[in-house]
């Protein structure tokens, strides 16, 4: 049987970060939640327009439907175009503001049993059973440490052997978003 | 358990010691974390935004004289900003709490005991399985409670809690002193439980 051995140095550009953020996100909110929001958006936004074009008694109730409509397509658009923008956006900023960071050389070491990642300010090297779950993202891999913290490595730093490597390395722990 | 205090701050290293966090101190920390980055972060003008739409709808609602068949919609948003009030001032922070704790179940390394090396420009955590080096131009929150320090800075905002049941009484009184002087804008100190402190 073919051991694991992974050796890689990389750098994490502003990209990988950026896409990071949104694989991050893809799997911190649970499917459903995108489809209520969906749901619930089409349904106020069905309803107010019925409503403003059919009953038109007074302001209030004017003003009632506009805000209907508006609280519709804002939840209609939320995890389409407003929150990946947003994600977007602030993944960039904070890159820029911890640049000195992320802009160190970071060595992936991975065999059998262990998972290592150094950099000048950071070193973690835990057997794979601390690992809480290993996430493959469309162009990252997360290596949980708990429900919460994770270290990631751009999918473009490793070579397809590697990505096998890395997915036997995982075994059950593994997640493909 | 201690083993080097040093008020000289010329000298390089200001203290070290080791430290072990417990669950709830890590939930309180997690708590404090969500308050500055999290998803509590805001919460007075987001509860304030639905306060508003809540009184605006009663508003409509009373302008109709509570005829709920004429305008059901204002009724059912009306209740959904109530919700959202008391949702962003009191649920999202009991949440939060327990959140932290998931967390520090789930992780192999947060109940490990860590040294902590407290240097002039940066401090150190280091166990048999993570090192972590971090200087105080990082850190973008330093938050004193009576129990704990929380230092959140770096990478993805990372936490780092230095329980005050692992420092002695002078080392406390140190660190304190130090994280205020060395992180002016970012050191804050929450106001004390107990009366008369």
């Amino acid at each position: 049987m073919d051991k694991i051995n992974i050796e890689e140095c990389f750098l994490i550009t502003k990209e990988d970060y950026v896409n990071m953020s949104l694989d991050k996100k893809k799997f911190f909110i649970p499917k459903e939640n995108k489809i209520i929001f969906r749901v619930l958006g089409i349904i106020a936004v069905c309803c107010g327009v019925t409503a403003f074009i059919n009953i038109r008694e007074s302001i209030y109730q004017i003003i009632c439907w506009f805000i209907l409509i508006i609280i519709g397509l804002y939840v209609l658009s939320y995890y389409d175009v407003i929150y990946p923008v947003n994600i977007q956006r602030k993944a960039s900023r904070f890159y820029d503001y911890n640049d000195k960071i992320l802009k160190n050389a970071f060595t992936l070491n991975i065999s059998d049993n262990d998972f290592k990642i150094t950099s000048e300010i950071y070193k973690i090297c835990v057997p794979k059973k601390y690992l809480y779950k290993i996430i493959e993202g469309n162009n990252t891999f997360m290596f949980f440490i708990d429900s919460n913290e994770f270290l990631f490595i751009p999918k473009r730093a490793v070579n397809t052997d590697e990505i096998m490597q890395i997915k036997k390395f995982a075994g059950d722990k593994y997640i493909k978003l | 358990m201690v083993i080097k205090l040093s008020a000289d701050k010329n000298s390089r290293i200001i203290t070290e010691f080791d430290n072990e966090v417990k669950i709830d101190e890590y939930a309180k920390a997690y708590q404090i974390y969500d308050l500055m980055h999290g998803k509590s972060k805001g919460r007075e003008w987001k509860s304030s935004f639905f306060f508003i739409l809540s009184l605006i709808m009663f508003f409509i609602l009373t302008a109709e004289k509570f005829n709920l068949s004429k305008i059901p919609v204002t009724a059912i948003v009306l209740l959904i900003s109530m919700y959202m009030c008391t949702y962003y001032l009191y649920l999202l922070q009991k949440k939060a709490k327990l959140q932290g704790e998931h967390i520090y179940k789930s992780s192999h390394l947060l109940s490990k005991k860590y040294h902590f090396i407290i240097n002039r420009n940066f401090f150190t955590v280091k166990n048999e399985f993570e090192y972590i080096k971090r200087y105080y131009t990082e850190i973008t929150d330093c938050i004193e409670t009576d129990e704990i320090f929380v230092l959140i800075g770096g990478m993805e905002h990372g936490v780092n809690v230095i329980s005050k049941r692992c420092l002695t009484k002078e080392q406390s009184e140190l660190l304190s002193e130090y994280f205020k002087s060395e992180m002016v804008n970012e050191y804050r100190r929450t106001k004390s439980s107990k009366k008369g402190k």
